[in-house]
């Protein structure tokens, strides 16, 4: 399973928020179709990871987020 | 989560919905609530049980639920436990929380709901929207919870609603 390729870029700036909000969601609906693949939860994790903390910070979030999301 | 659950540690409902033993939601609202700092009595917990049954597909089994309790018995808040966990469950879900005016939603949602999300680690994948008329719970993951509320003596000029002196507001 592998995640949907993201829509072309049109060449401007990237905002590194919103893709990575993007890229989570991509995430979650692989990781969704496909609980048993280990290497999307991980990415899907540390992708929430980075989502919730920044540069790299974790109280915790990820894992509290995995348990509400199932 | 089963029938088998056991509610006698709070005071269980005289007339309630059974619980008919299929999975339901009931874990990730204690989830929800736990990081929210509430804790849940035990007929808030019967209600989320009995609420978020899901079918074989995942689906909520019922469609709709009708819950009466008297005031200040726990129903915003466990409304907003169980709106965290269906907000964080599917990315991109739209939730929408109705009361009987739009300052009686937004106090619910910015005075009640909000420090307490903002207090917790939902605070940093959750934002408030507070534009008049947009009022939402923003989730990174894309779902939402907004609000809906009902007006009084609100003019409108066509339509089925003529003449009704109640009609549904929108918002977000």
């Amino acid at each position: 399973m592998v995640p949907a390729a993201p829509p072309a870029a049109d060449g401007g700036p990237v905002d590194p928020q919103a893709s990575l909000e993007a890229l989570a969601r991509r995430l979650e609906d692989a990781h969704r179709a496909d609980p048993g693949n280990a290497l999307l939860a991980r990415e899907l994790r540390m992708t929430l990871g980075k989502l919730a903390g920044g540069d790299g910070a974790d109280d915790g979030l990820a894992e509290f987020l995995s348990r509400l999301s199932g | 989560m089963t029938g088998s659950l056991n509610f006698s540690a709070g005071c269980p409902a005289r007339w309630a919905t059974p619980l008919t033993g299929r999975p339901s939601l009931l874990e990730r609202v204690e989830v929800a609530a736990a990081e929210l700092r509430i804790d849940l009595m035990g007929h808030q917990r019967q209600i989320a049980a009995t609420a978020t049954e899901l079918d074989g597909s995942g689906n909520l089994v019922y469609q709709q639920v009708t819950v009466t309790i008297p005031r200040q018995q726990g129903k915003s808040t466990l409304m907003l436990c169980v709106m965290v966990a269906l907000a964080w469950r599917r990315p991109r879900t739209q939730i929408i929380y109705a009361a009987q005016t739009r300052l009686d939603a937004r106090r619910t949602m910015f005075d009640e709901w909000w420090p307490m999300i903002a207090a917790s680690r939902l605070g940093r994948v959750c934002k408030p929207r507070r534009a008049a008329g947009g009022e939402a719970l923003l989730f990174a993951n894309g779902s939402r919870i907004g609000l809906v509320w009902v007006e009084e003596g609100r003019p409108r000029s066509h339509g089925r609603y003529r003449g009704h002196r109640r009609m549904l507001g929108p918002a977000g």
